[in-house]
């Protein structure tokens, strides 16, 4: 049986890579002049079970500052979040949470 | 039943309607209306009405057709925007993560869009079938993609095109304005549910 430990050559991580790899990501849904803001509306709360109001207030951040966060997650969550809204033809796309 | 007026963002263009009786396109009926044990066996399962004529429901059913050609066949230079409309990047600044997406989710998401249009289709040919909450959930999603593509097709990119589009009584701007007016009581019936 060994007393001693052999040193042990430690690899260092990628600190940067790391890092962004932790970061959680952020879906947002861009503004479109063809989607009606009341359907729209109605899929944030369907998808994401998200009150009338917040729902609404999401919406009407989209028409007026182009675009809206209206999820997040880890990179797997947000591409799920993504897909769904595609599905029902919102501009959504993800990025990572700045 | 007489609906006064509606919430739509083309409100204006039905005003004429409000003087006589008006059916909305699609309702939420009653679980009584459709079978009396119903609501007592399934608990207050909702269910939708489509009230459309004849010739509404063929031409939903070729426009969906339509939808089912653009979406499985090849792009070419005329689908290529309409297909980017329908099926928008997920990364705007990574085109590795973009062709990862692109490569896992799109045959995804056609399929989705397929089953979608060809359920409502096979619906929409049952005269006085009710629908379920999905079906309806279906429908909505169905007429909302053909509007967007009729809409990329008409050149709305922007608010100001968004309004001309409005004003604009061309038949392909009508039958625009009309998935509208459908779409917006479709998210009315379901949002009582």
């Amino acid at each position: 049986m060994p007393t001693t430990l052999e040193p042990v050559r430690v690899e260092e991580p990628k600190v940067d890579e790391e890092l962004a790899n932790d970061r959680p990501w952020v879906v947002i849904v861009w503004n479109d002049p063809i989607n009606l803001m009341s359907y729209v509306t109605f899929v944030l709360k369907k998808l994401f079970g998200y009150s009338d109001e917040k729902a609404t207030a999401m919406m009407l951040d989209v028409h007026h500052k182009g675009k809206a966060v209206v999820a997040n997650g880890n990179r797997e969550e947000a591409e799920m979040h993504v897909f769904r809204l595609h599905e029902h033809s919102l501009w959504a796309s993800m990025e990572h949470d700045e | 039943m007489c609906f006064v007026s509606t919430n739509t963002a083309c409100g204006h263009q039905w005003n004429t309607m409000n003087e006589r009786d008006f059916v909305p396109p699609i309702e939420q009926v009653d679980n009584c209306d459709v079978d009396p044990l119903s609501s007592f066996d399934y608990g207050g399962v909702a269910r939708f009405r489509l009230n459309f004529e004849a010739e509404e429901r063929q031409l939903i059913v070729r426009l969906l057709g339509e939808m089912k050609d653009l979406l499985t066949s090849e792009p070419n230079e005329r689908t290529a925007p309409l297909l980017h409309r329908l099926f928008p990047p997920a990364f705007h600044d990574d085109e590795e993560k973009e062709a990862e997406y692109q490569r896992l989710m799109r045959e995804e998401l056609v399929a989705s869009r397929v089953a979608a249009v060809d359920s409502v289709s096979l619906l929409l040919m049952e005269e006085g079938r009710t629908l379920g909450e999905g079906e309806t959930m279906a429908f909505m999603q169905s007429i909302n993609a053909i509007r967007l593509v009729l809409g990329t097709m008409l050149n709305i990119t922007d608010d100001e095109s968004a309004e001309e589009a409005d004003v604009n009584d061309s038949p392909e701007h009508s039958l625009y304005g009309y998935l509208g007016w459908v779409l917006e009581w479709t998210v009315t019936a379901l949002s009582r549910g």
